[in-house]
């Protein structure tokens, strides 16, 4: 694969179109990720956040079967856990709400999804230089 | 007297604006909230006597209800317009993941370029089908489960086999659930006229279909019968129901916590789905497990 920054590193994906969700699990495997999930609901979600000691990042899609998911964002803030939006929507909805999250918007092609993620999980320091967290 | 219309009016301070038009010799106006609920113009001009004297205060209303109210109407519908253009920004972009993702997954079935290009075109075309059904519909989001099924079963081409359908119309689909179970009918019926009851002259398709309550709680139940074939099992790969099945087996429970069962008996395809019609999905089907069916 052509990154590995993400090899072992347990990826949760909360996204409720199967489809979509299938496609990344299958892609952060490629790239030697951990997935925890798929879970389509911010029930599940809270319940798998609540119950996995250990996550690395989070994809969290922003409408889950019709739901927003900021329950389950503003549990991922209060746990530290590095997150990436994913959504239709247009960004100035998250904007205003979380404004340091970004939002990876559908369709994404995997390498942005890639990309965001690891900004997500390495902020970069003063120098410029990325640091893993 | 000025107050026998003042109390009439949402304008407290007329008194004082009468005193500035005397002082200043200007006119003015403004647009009043009446206590009847319209809007008036009201413009006070200093009066003046054919000596060229100032004498008072001319005040007017001028009826302007009808005009605030096309304003405000006029407001309202371009901001609905605002909320539905982000809405289809958002469903469209949905649907162009959903589509990615359905190439991905029809390209890693492993089937040659032809038979790619067969599948994908016909999932395609299902899902331009939900969202013609989706606009179509008089509420602009329900879907009943019978038209979703015509429209499925009629979409492909004339097959044979005699087909059965037993339920009532009118069934609502959550319009969340509309998309990903026309894609699971969609799968059935090419796969169906592919190796099953449609395909040949002695195959029968029944679908049956029921509302039950489940904990107070409206599911439909769906059962897709083929008989009168002898069943080839597909391969699990290339083309085969491999794609439909999971769709069935995996993506059904995973979205909207249906329960569903696939099997391939001796005379053909036996399939039941069990999906909520309202509401949030329920916990215990993560498994897939199947309930009593």
């Amino acid at each position: 694969m052509a990154s590995s920054a993400l090899r072992d590193r347990r990826i949760l994906i909360v996204e409720d179109e199967y489809l979509v969700a299938m496609s990344l699990a299958e892609a952060l495997r490629d790239a030697g990720s951990i997935v925890l999930g798929p879970v389509a609901s911010v029930d599940k979600a809270i319940k798998t956040i609540e119950a996995e000691p250990h996550i690395d990042g989070a994809v969290l899609d922003v409408n889950l079967g019709g739901m927003l998911a900021f329950p389950v964002a503003d549990l991922l803030i209060a746990r530290k856990i590095p997150f990436v939006f994913t959504s239709g929507y247009e960004d100035n909805l998250l904007r205003d709400r979380y404004s340091q999250v970004k939002n990876c918007a559908k369709p994404y092609l995997f390498a942005a999804m890639e990309e965001a993620l690891l900004e997500a999980m390495s902020p970069r320091d003063d120098s410029g230089a990325r640091k893993l967290v | 007297m000025i107050t026998d219309f003042t109390n009439r009016l949402d304008y407290d301070d007329l008194a004082g604006d009468a005193r500035k038009v005397l002082r200043d010799l200007a006119s003015t106006q403004r647009e009043v909230h009446g206590k009847d609920g319209g809007w008036y113009l009201t413009r006070l001009k200093p009066y003046r006597t054919v000596e060229d004297k100032i004498d008072g205060v001319v005040v007017t209303f001028v009826d302007i209800g009808e005009r605030r109210r096309a304003e405000d109407a006029l407001r309202e519908s371009e901001s609905r317009m605002r909320i539905m253009v982000g809405e289809l920004q958002h469903r469209t972009r949905n649907l162009m993941a959903v589509v990615m993702a359905m190439v991905d997954r029809t390209a890693a079935s492993g089937q040659t370029l032809a038979e790619f290009k067969e599948s994908l075109r016909g999932r395609l075309m299902a899902l331009a089908r939900v969202q013609g059904l989706l606009s179509r519909s008089p509420s602009g989001d329900g879907v009943t489960f019978d038209s979703l099924l015509g429209s499925e079963l009629s979409s492909q081409s004339e097959g044979g086999g005699t087909v059965t359908l037993d339920g009532p119309a009118g069934v609502m689909l959550r319009p969340v659930s509309v998309q990903a179970l026309a894609m699971a009918l969609h799968e059935l019926t090419t796969n169906a006229l592919k190796y099953g009851a449609l395909g040949g002259k002695n195959g029968r398709l029944t679908v049956w279909w029921r509302v039950q309550d489940e904990n107070g709680a409206p599911w439909i139940i769906v059962e897709w019968k083929e008989s009168g074939i002898e069943t080839v099992q597909p391969a699990p790969g290339p083309g085969g129901a491999g794609n439909g099945r999971r769709l069935i087996e995996d993506a059904l429970p995973y979205q909207f916590g249906a329960r569903t069962q696939f099997a391939i008996e001796p005379d053909g395809v036996h399939c039941t789905i069990a999906l909520p019609l309202s509401g949030a999905q329920t916990e215990e089907m993560q498994d897939g497990q199947l309930g009593a069916s």
